[in-house]
């Protein structure tokens, strides 16, 4: 009795708090894939087809059968996130079922190939399903790890205020620096002119010591004080400081950003690769029956 | 002389405030610099930047102080002339100055107007996109497009340009074994490699694969195959193949549903399963599928059930004669019946296998053994092939100790002629006859040692003191005398005749009509582990092991049953072939051919260890 309302209590100060899709309603659907797997691995070892298992023996077409509903019911997540309207089941659940069942297809898939594989377009479909698996294990994985690293580096600040913070910045950059030669106007106007958000998906993804134009302007201006008044001196140094955290942070926010999207941009397209070369193969069964 | 400076801002809200001011003086200047006349806050813009000269009453020049060119109605330039009234449009950095004249204010009007702002463009981004990856990666969508695309170009159109291109094109036996040339598109298609006998058909998907959305139909195998026997009547074997379990006619029903008809080569023969798979030997489950309960289903059947070597197979049935002579009578007969066969001939195997008796003897002292007794290969001499023996001859195999010398003439031994007893009878005629009487000696060193040689000696005794030739004709179908050493004698029809006939002798050369045994196999066993002849004593006897004895080395397939001395897995094909061939034909010579085919895993089997 008393472990029971512990239970509960749990369960509810888990809805309260956090319930993560991968644990959704105490890891229903980790529970439903592993049975699902159990099972399956169970019946291909007490089946004996001849002359050996693989994917055209009855269990095989059984497998690649449920398999080719599995990822097409997998791929409609991409179709079920996009409406707003929750349904029957939340997005939540959708989410978990989509993780864990795609998980489960490693098991169906290759039990399905009889662990035959060749230079044909049945492996490169398995291939390209192991593709999407592993893209969608790194995404499961950063959705587990980074939003938390994402919050705190961001701290108080939304993405709005991070951007409308850069170009205050900016403008008082800009007139400070009114008073000053080409020269170093030149350095100011580059720290300007120079985009946060540029440098492609490499900039994007890259980590480590940051250098850019306001790091150099904040460099040359020192080298340049004689000819800076001091006043404005003083305060550009203190605004391009700023500038430069702020750069910072919104680029390691940036970087977060990028890796919490990127295996989106391996999942989808292979997805639908996969489904191409899944037609292609049940074509070519069928075609060459 | 003067400038109408009008500055042009725009406020948060949208709205346009224009400040105008008015400066009397010939010269004005243009900089960053606060003190500047037109201060342009753009830090590409100097300090001071260029200078606007009044000339005339509507004319004045523009010229850059730092060296630094300004663009003028699109060019770019370090001074111009410009007339008012005609009016003209100076861009320095992000600043449009428009020179107008101005009739009212009687004045050079300088419209000053910010076109770029600050900081640039982050504006004219969507903000909401601006933190993702849209515009930095290339786009999802055009990846997923394109990825399809070549995979359903290079998977499905290739291979089915390739289909079409080489469909309809029969191609021959020997143009299949040849190989195609190229890569094929289909070829991606293939489930794996083919097996080792079809490798040639690797790049020629269309050799079996002749029709698209058809399943490979037996007409495809036959191209090449075209001599393959079928395995029973078409009838029976729809019959007997038909499923009796929920499960199997489920099965049959979807399979029949998808266009793959049962009884098909392919069905035993499976392809695409890798270079080591033996094709042709195909699994004991194929058999047992059918043989396993064939008496339910097929009640005519004269074949006992049967599903595996070791724990369920009948006994063997030779054939066993029944009627020697020249037309022969088999009968199939169970070796638990314990049957006996009447070859026609008296051949105890225990006397001549006899390591001590007087066949031993005079075995050595022919020469032909150097110790013990005769051994079976002195008699059995193996086929060509090896799997099976050569007939049993009186002239090859016999004739050395049986000889049927009976008399010498003028230096010369006659000798009677084997298997003709008109024949035998008259040439003893023609011996004593023709001899006049000639004294006949018995030959010398051996008499009375062979058998052949005591008969002749017999004859000689009978006939030189005055015996007839008529004696010496009886002496030698007597009981004792040469030919019923081996053979059974009736006549004479009355007292005096000589018509005298001898049993028709069949010596049969193999048993087994469907099954197959290969002699070579089991060279490492002794003739008697298997053959029960050194206890023998009598011709009739059927010395072919039966199935108990087979099952001293051999399991079933999966290892069924228990083996006592080696543990040789054992599958139907190991001695049965599927195809129905001609039955006569179906000797161990013939079987050699299939073999090659044939051939269980080596692994499974001690066939090539001898």
């Amino acid at each position: 009795m008393a472990t029971r309302s512990d239970r509960k209590q749990v369960r509810r100060s888990g809805a309260v708090l956090h319930d993560s899709f991968l644990r959704h309603r105490n890891w229903r659907w980790a529970k439903i894939a592993s049975l699902l797997c159990l099972v399956l691995i169970l019946i291909y070892a007490f089946d004996n087809p001849i002359p050996r298992p693989e994917g055209d023996t009855v269990y095989g077409y059984t497998l690649g059968t449920i398999g080719f509903g599995l990822i097409l019911w997998l791929t409609a997540l991409g179709i079920r996130k996009r409406r707003m309207s929750p349904g029957v089941w939340s997005l939540k659940a959708w989410t978990s079922a989509h993780v864990w069942l795609g998980l489960s297809l490693v098991v169906i898939g290759t039990l399905h190939t009889g662990f035959h594989f060749g230079w044909n377009v049945h492996t490169l479909a398995y291939a390209l399903m192991m593709l999407v698996i592993l893209s969608g294990l790194f995404g499961v994985a950063v959705y587990a790890s980074l939003p938390s690293r994402l919050s705190e580096n961001r701290g108080e600040l939304t993405e709005t205020q991070m951007l409308e913070g850069l170009r205050a910045i900016d403008r008082q950059l800009h007139s400070a620096a009114q008073p000053l030669n080409a020269r170093a106007a030149g350095v100011i106007q580059a720290s300007l002119d120079e985009d946060a958000f540029g440098g492609g998906l490499r900039a994007r993804l890259r980590s480590g010591k940051l250098d850019n134009a306001t790091t150099r302007a904040e460099h040359d201006l020192r080298t340049m004080a004689g000819e800076i008044p001091a006043d404005a001196l003083a305060r550009l140094l203190s605004l391009l400081s700023q500038k430069h955290g702020l750069v910072a942070q919104l680029q390691r926010h940036l970087r977060l950003r990028a890796i919490l999207e990127i295996w989106l941009y391996v999942h989808v397209p292979s997805t639908i690769a996969l489904i191409a070369a899944l037609i292609a193969h049940v074509v070519s069964v069928f075609f060459y029956w | 002389m003067s400038f109408l400076i009008h500055a042009v801002s725009v406020s948060a809200t949208g709205r346009e405030i224009r400040r105008s001011r008015r400066l009397e003086d010939a010269r004005i200047t243009v900089g960053r610099d606060p003190a500047s006349d037109i201060v342009l806050t753009d830090l590409e813009v100097t300090l001071n930047h260029a200078e606007l000269i009044q000339t005339g009453p509507h004319r004045l020049i523009v010229r850059a102080v730092a060296g630094i060119p300004f663009t003028i109605d699109g060019r770019s330039t370090l001074e111009s002339e410009v007339d008012a009234r005609a009016g003209t449009e100076i861009r320095i950095a992000g600043f449009r100055l428009e020179i107008a004249w101005d009739e009212a204010e009687s004045a050079i009007g300088v419209t000053v107007e910010r076109y770029g702002l600050p900081g640039g463009g982050d504006e004219e981004r969507d903000e909401r996109q601006l933190f993702t990856l849209v515009g930095v990666a290339p786009s999802r969508r055009l990846l997923a497009w394109a990825g399809a695309l070549i995979v359903l170009l290079a998977f499905v159109a290739w291979p089915i340009a390739s289909y079409m291109a080489a469909s309809g094109k029969k191609l021959t036996s020997e143009q299949m074994m040849a190989g195609a040339a190229g890569f094929h598109g289909d070829r991606s298609w293939s489930a794996g490699p083919l097996s080792a006998a079809h490798a040639s058909l690797q790049n020629n998907c269309t050799a079996c694969h002749t029709k698209a959305f058809v399943s490979v139909r037996d007409d495809s195998c036959k191209t090449c195959h075209a001599s393959v026997h079928d395995h029973a009547d078409p009838e029976k074997l729809r019959v007997a193949l038909a499923p009796d379990t929920i499960g199997g006619k489920l099965s049959l029903a979807v399979a029949h549903a998808f266009n793959r008809p049962a009884g098909r080569c392919v069905d035993c023969h499976t392809e695409h399963k890798g270079q080591a798979m033996q094709i042709a030997a195909p699994n004991q489950k194929f058999c047992a599928d059918c043989h396993s309960d064939l008496k339910a289903k097929l009640p005519e059947t004269a074949l006992g059930d049967t599903k595996d070597f070791g724990t369920a197979h009948p006994q063997f049935r030779p054939a066993i004669l029944i009627q020697p002579g020249a037309n022969p009578v088999f009968r199939r007969t169970s070796l638990d019946a314990h049957p006996r066969q009447e070859t026609g001939l008296l051949f105890p195997h225990d006397l001549h296998l006899s390591a001590t008796n007087g066949v031993a003897r005079m075995a050595q002292a022919l020469g032909q053994v150097k110790q013990g007794g005769l051994e079976c290969a002195g008699c059995h001499t193996p086929d060509p092939s090896g799997a099976g023996f050569q007939p049993v001859t009186m002239e090859k195999d016999c004739q050395s100790c049986h000889s049927l010398a009976f008399g010498r003439r003028d230096g010369q031994v006659r000798t009677l002629r084997h298997g003709d007893v008109a024949q035998a009878i008259a040439q003893v005629r023609d011996f004593y006859g023709a001899g006049g009487g000639t004294s006949v000696q018995p030959l010398e060193g051996y008499a009375r040692k062979r058998p052949g040689d005591f008969a002749a000696a017999q004859l000689a005794s009978l006939a030189a003191p005055g015996g007839s030739t008529g004696q010496a004709i009886r002496a030698l179908f007597a009981p004792n005398g040469t030919c019923a050493d081996c053979h059974r004698i009736t006549g004479p029809s009355r007292a005096g005749a000589v018509d005298y006939k001898i049993a028709p002798v069949t010596l049969p050369d193999h048993f087994y009509v469907n099954g197959w045994f290969d002699h070579r196999a089991h060279a490492t066993e002794s003739c008697a582990s298997c053959h029960n002849a050194p206890k023998s004593n009598d011709a009739r006897e059927v010395l072919i092991p039966g199935i108990a004895t087979c099952r001293n080395c051999h399991v079933g397939e999966n290892g069924g049953g228990i083996a006592k001395k080696a543990q040789v897995a054992s599958n139907c094909a190991m001695c049965h072939v599927y195809h129905k061939d001609d039955r006569r034909g179906a000797t161990a010579a013939q079987r050699q051919e299939k073999r090659k085919f044939a051939q269980p895993s080596p692994a499974a089997s001690v066939r090539d260890s001898g």
